[in-house]
């Protein structure tokens, strides 16, 4: 089985490259086409000839293909000229012919193409959009207000929500839904001539693409509130996504940019569930499915009192034990593994009191109360690292001045392990030889007796002249060599050891989440090897000290520096809730900039319908970036499980984790209770409910042998 | 009348694409280009701007380019606006430490050429070998009133 | 054109020594001559041959795979070589006068070019008594695509190959 799609385009110059990196990720072969313009008149320029978009020649062309997929769109209603050539195809309905995926078609009346609107199906259920009239020909989405920039080339910011049924498969998820757009950069969905779609629904059609057996299906609609509450309602003939005969009318599926996809990262695309979805009805079976996987930073937290957290540490921990129980079960039931980041170093070194191990044993900061509940989400993380639903790695922000490996060009004061698990500390090289040269060119008698052999990736070379670190726990150790490498991986895995985890490197998948997402460079992926990692999550720029960068393909000897796309609701040290009052506050809205033309912060007090609008921003968002992780990227999307947390109803376990529910549950600042966790698993799950094909629970095992997989060398 | 050869001493064979003329060194492996970079970037008037956008510095555009004896740079620019650019390089320890701060500069502040819609090439350095560890390639638009999208694409050469 | 016996190396000189029908691209420079004419970094090089065939040229800009859709390359995955020869020969038995151009691109790591058009290396007319070979020096290299095109007031039969020299380490 060998899928096959084509792309027409117009234009290299103006295509987003996460096109192709999403359909090379999926094992789906593509061939490109153009087109001469964008008028009916056009040429298509393909591999085997150049034709005219109504000839028999291209009728045929396209028929070797699973589907033919159209990638121009446009953000104004008023464009004459786009995709007019494609109007021949919406005739192409036979059986051997294949499907087209049209994503934010342009089908407005202000076409005035004759060829066009001579040809356009006069059958065509959803009405054309007419920019002079849009009130009348769309339905404006999302609470109708401007976004602040174009709808469409948004990235990881100002997302529109929505909630969306689908109508077959009777699932409701959360998915950015942008049908059409105009320069009032208003989202809108489509109407629906009902009797046109009846017609149609009563008449028999054969292609496999037509799993009901009709020439016209909707598949997806604005999903019904679930609270009176939520006002924002639309009409019974509203519609996202539509089936004409063989010909898929479906909301926008890439940000519009001309973007490279460079081999360690691209801007966000969040609008990617929609070419999934599209690929999925096509039929188009991918050679390899994609590993839906999430990390989380920091799970056993507390907060300084300096944050001024809404909640005592002792609840905070409550939290914290209900969430983890959750997706502890979460992980088994879906047979994925959430992977986390333990902050190592608080046994030793007294920056940062609040994370694991001083939670759990300070009992000069903590109360035998507040341990105590510590101890008890403790115990989930390390028999769910046991059993390989919650496995935990090192995560070390008390070094590099908080900013993890490399993260300082000193970390003065150093102190590392006094010995528990290993015995008492050795005294090694600290620093670079200040003499180094390669065996192969060194000659005899030159190298001291106490000159060893240092290997970095290829490189081998005899250091001698050390700065050494005596027997002693604690100086100041410069970052930027392979041996502060090993001594700081030492320490942490030893931590890891002595909090009873029988590893530090997340049991079988052999990866760790990274501080500040700084994985060093060279010296610490060679030392990671050593210590038996695979890879770890890195950013491109991957000191704290913004010297270094990521190998090109993100491959080093083979060694995994897998990408990171962040999920968090906050900036600082906690979330607020999805939106609150307060000037300064914290908060999802504000955080992804969803308050579009301020109809959240100015009707946040007087309408209910504001909290729903938030909620399916932030949820839509969210999504679009994880689903940018698993499919563009093949990186880690993580979230900090305190931080997101802190916006619930503590009141009991089952409020910990009771969905979302408007104004009828409230958290601490008097804003709608939300648990960030029990959302986006939730969400996410209906996701790959949708596209068994093309998506499924995994691990970050399974992301790193799809990287070798697919991923250039 | 086909080109033929002389094969295996004694037979003559027609020249095709199963059976090429024998111009090929035995014994002996091709060397690669490999792609080091691809990259979408926004010129803009901001100093000290590198493909990937970033205004720091010390940060390497490409890191780990010992092995290569060249880059070529090759990219497709949108616009004709005045721009200048400037590739600075150095070299680190094994490591991976650079052996100071700062840079040596390769090529100084130079008008990026090429014309709207234009594909174009440089080679870096343009003359003699290179076998820099990092490089850092700068991208500044000087005049004009519009900032306009770079693609780029990096190849080292052994 | 007669069949004749012809050792190894004697095709080998043919190939590589002068040409009678010199061509020189119209923006860079062509060396005639001898195998001593090739620029060695190291050497000797590496060769492939990246294509062979016939091209029936018209009036028309044809690829040599005599296509006349621009967008497609001649030939694809040409990234490692730092230089291409083009040569080949006429048939026929009257004046060769066929006029050549080379466009060249880079594509990302998917394939996908990295904006529209090509890049303009130069173009040259090949001008010969009838049964000559001919051979044009393609000096700008590690370009993923090149699209050699050619076209011909009268149409002519162009016997060519595309081959192409890269460093190579000895074993």
């Amino acid at each position: 089985m060998r899928p096959k799609v084509c792309l027409v385009l117009n234009s290299f110059a103006t295509f987003n490259r996460a096109w192709t990196q999403i359909l090379r990720n999926l094992g789906i072969d593509y061939t490109l086409c153009t087109a001469t313009s964008g008028g009916a008149s056009a040429n298509i320029q393909t591999p085997q000839g150049v034709f005219s978009p109504s000839s028999d020649d291209l009728r045929n062309y396209f028929r070797q293909f699973d589907a033919v997929i159209l990638c121009d769109n446009t953000n104004s209603l008023s464009t004459t000229s786009l995709i007019n050539y494609s109007v021949f195809w919406m005739r192409w309905n036979a059986p051997e012919d294949p499907p087209f995926l049209f994503f934010n078609p342009h089908f407005s009346t202000a076409i005035t193409d004759s060829a066009y609107n001579s040809n356009f199906p006069s059958d065509f259920p959803i009405v054309r959009p007419n920019p002079s009239d849009i009130p009348n020909t769309l339905y404006a989405a999302d609470g109708g207000s401007s976004t602040g920039g174009d709808p469409l080339a948004q990235t990881q910011l100002r997302a529109r929500g929505a909630c969306v049924l689908f109508v077959a498969e009777n699932i409701r998820a959360h998915v950015q839904t942008i049908c059409n757009t105009h320069t009032n950069y208003i989202p809108y969905y489509w109407r629906l001539d009902t009797d046109k779609h009846n017609a149609l629904a009563n008449t028999t059609y054969t292609h496999r693409v037509a799993r009901n057996g009709r020439a016209g299906e909707i598949l997806a609609v604005p999903a019904p509130p679930t609270s009176s509450e939520d006002t924002e309602t639309y009409p019974s003939n509203c519609i996202v996504a539509y089936r004409y005969r063989n010909i898929f009318w479906l909301p926008h599926a890439m940000t519009r940019l001309q973007r490279g996809v460079n081999l360690w990262d691209s801007p966000v695309n969040p609008f990617l569930f929609w070419l999934l979805y599209g690929l999925q009805l096509a039929g188009v079976r991918p050679r390899y499915k994609l590993p839906v996987q999430v990390e989380t930073d920091h799970p056993l937290q507390g907060f300084r009192a300096s944050d001024n957290p809404p909640y005592p540490n002792t609840v905070v921990m409550q939290i914290l034990e209900a969430s983890w129980d959750w997706m502890r079960d979460f992980a088994r039931r879906k047979n994925t593994a959430i992977v986390n980041g333990v902050v190592v170093g608080t046994r030793y070194r007294s920056s940062n009191p609040h994370h694991h191990w001083r939670m759990l044993y300070d009992s000069s900061l903590y109360s035998q109360e507040t341990r105590d509940a510590a101890m008890r989400v403790h115990q989930i993380l390390l028999a769910a690292h046991r059993e390989g639903t919650l496995p935990c790695g090192v995560h070390d922000h008390t070094i590099g001045n908080t900013r993890g490996y490399w993260g300082s060009a000193t970390n003065t004061n150093f102190v590392r392990h006094s010995g528990l698990q290993y015995g008492a500390p050795n005294n090694v090289p600290i620093a670079r030889g200040r003499c180094c040269v390669a065996p192969h060119v060194l000659p005899s008698g030159v190298a001291p007796d106490t000159a060893i052999t240092v290997q970095v990736g290829d490189t081998e070379m005899m250091e001698w002249d050390h700065t050494m670190s005596g027997t002693g726990t604690t100086f100041d150790l410069p970052m930027d060599n392979i041996h502060a490498a090993r001594v700081i991986i030492e320490s942490e895995i030893e931590e890891m050891l002595a909090l009873g985890f029988p590893d530090g490197y997340c049991a079988g998948h052999k990866y760790t989440n990274t501080a500040g997402n700084n994985s060093g460079g060279e010296c610490y992926w060679q030392a990671l090897k050593e210590f038996g990692f695979r890879g770890v999550r890195s950013s491109d720029s991957c000191t704290g000290i913004n010297i270094k960068r990521v190998v090109p393909n993100r491959l080093w000897h083979g060694f995994h520096l897998v990408g990171r796309q962040n999920i968090d609701t906050y900036d600082l040290a906690f979330c607020f809730g999805l939106y609150t009052t307060a000037p300064s506050s914290d908060d999802a809205v504000r955080f992804y900039a969803l308050d579009h033309s301020n109809d959240i912060s100015t009707n946040w007090t007087t309408q209910p319908v504001a909290a729903w609008r938030a909620y399916r921003r932030v949820l839509c968002q969210v999504m679009g970036i994880w689903l940018h992780a698993t499919a563009v990227g093949l990186s880690g999307a993580y979230f900090h499980a305190p931080g997101t947390q802190m916006c619930v109803d503590a009141s009991s376990p089952s409020a910990i984790l009771a969905p979302f529910d408007g104004w009828s549950r409230l958290g601490p600042y008097n804003t709608p209770h939300y648990n960030h966790a029990v959302e986006i698993f939730t969400n996410m799950d209906a996701i790959v409910q949708l596209l068994p094909d093309v998506l499924y629970w995994g691990t970050i095992t399974d992301v790193m042998d799809h990287r070798e997989r697919v991923m250039s060398g | 009348m086909p080109v033929r050869f002389l094969r295996n001493a004694s037979e003559l064979a027609d020249v095709s694409m199963e059976s090429p003329l024998p111009v090929q060194v035995a014994n002996a492996k091709p060397v690669p280009a490999d792609t080091l970079l691809v990259a979408t970037t926004g010129v803009t008037t901001d100093a000290n701007r590198d493909l990937l956008g970033s205004t720091s510095t010390e940060l390497p555009t490409l890191d780990g380019c010992g092995q290569y004896r060249k880059l070529v740079w090759f990219y497709f620019r949108a616009s004709d606006a005045a721009t200048n650019y400037r590739i600075l390089a150095r070299a680190t320890d094994h490591n991976g430490a650079p052996l100071g701060t700062g840079w040596q500069e390769l090529v100084p502040p130079t008008t990026l050429p090429g014309g709207a819609n234009s594909w174009n090439r440089i080679e870096i350095p343009a003359s003699g070998d290179g076998y820099y560890d990092q490089y850092r390639i700068e991208i500044q638009r000087t005049a004009g009133s519009s900032n306009y999208t770079l693609t780029s694409k990096i190849i080292g050469v052994r | 054109m007669n069949a004749e016996r012809i050792t190894r190396r004697e095709m080998l000189k043919r190939l590589i020594v002068a040409p009678v029908g010199a061509a020189a691209l119209a923006t860079l420079p062509v060396r005639e001559g001898a195998a001593a004419a090739l620029q060695p970094y190291y050497e000797p090089y590496f060769v492939a041959v990246l294509w062979e065939g016939r091209t029936r040229c018209d009036s028309l800009w044809r690829s040599l795979k005599g296509d006349v859709v621009a967008i497609l390359p001649t030939v694809q995955g040409a990234t490692p070589y730092d230089r291409l020869y083009w040569t080949g020969y006429a048939l026929g038995s009257a004046p060769v006068h066929v006029t050549m151009r080379v466009l060249a691109r880079a594509v990302d790591h998917n394939g996908v070019p990295l904006g529209a058009g090509w890049r303009p290396i130069g173009q040259a007319t090949i001008q010969t008594p009838p049964q000559r070979w001919f051979r044009v020096e393609i000096p700008e290299g590690h370009w993923d695509e090149y699209r050699i095109e050619v076209r011909s007031a009268t149409p002519r039969l162009v016997y060519s190959r595309v081959i192409a020299s890269q460093g190579y380490w000895k074993e």
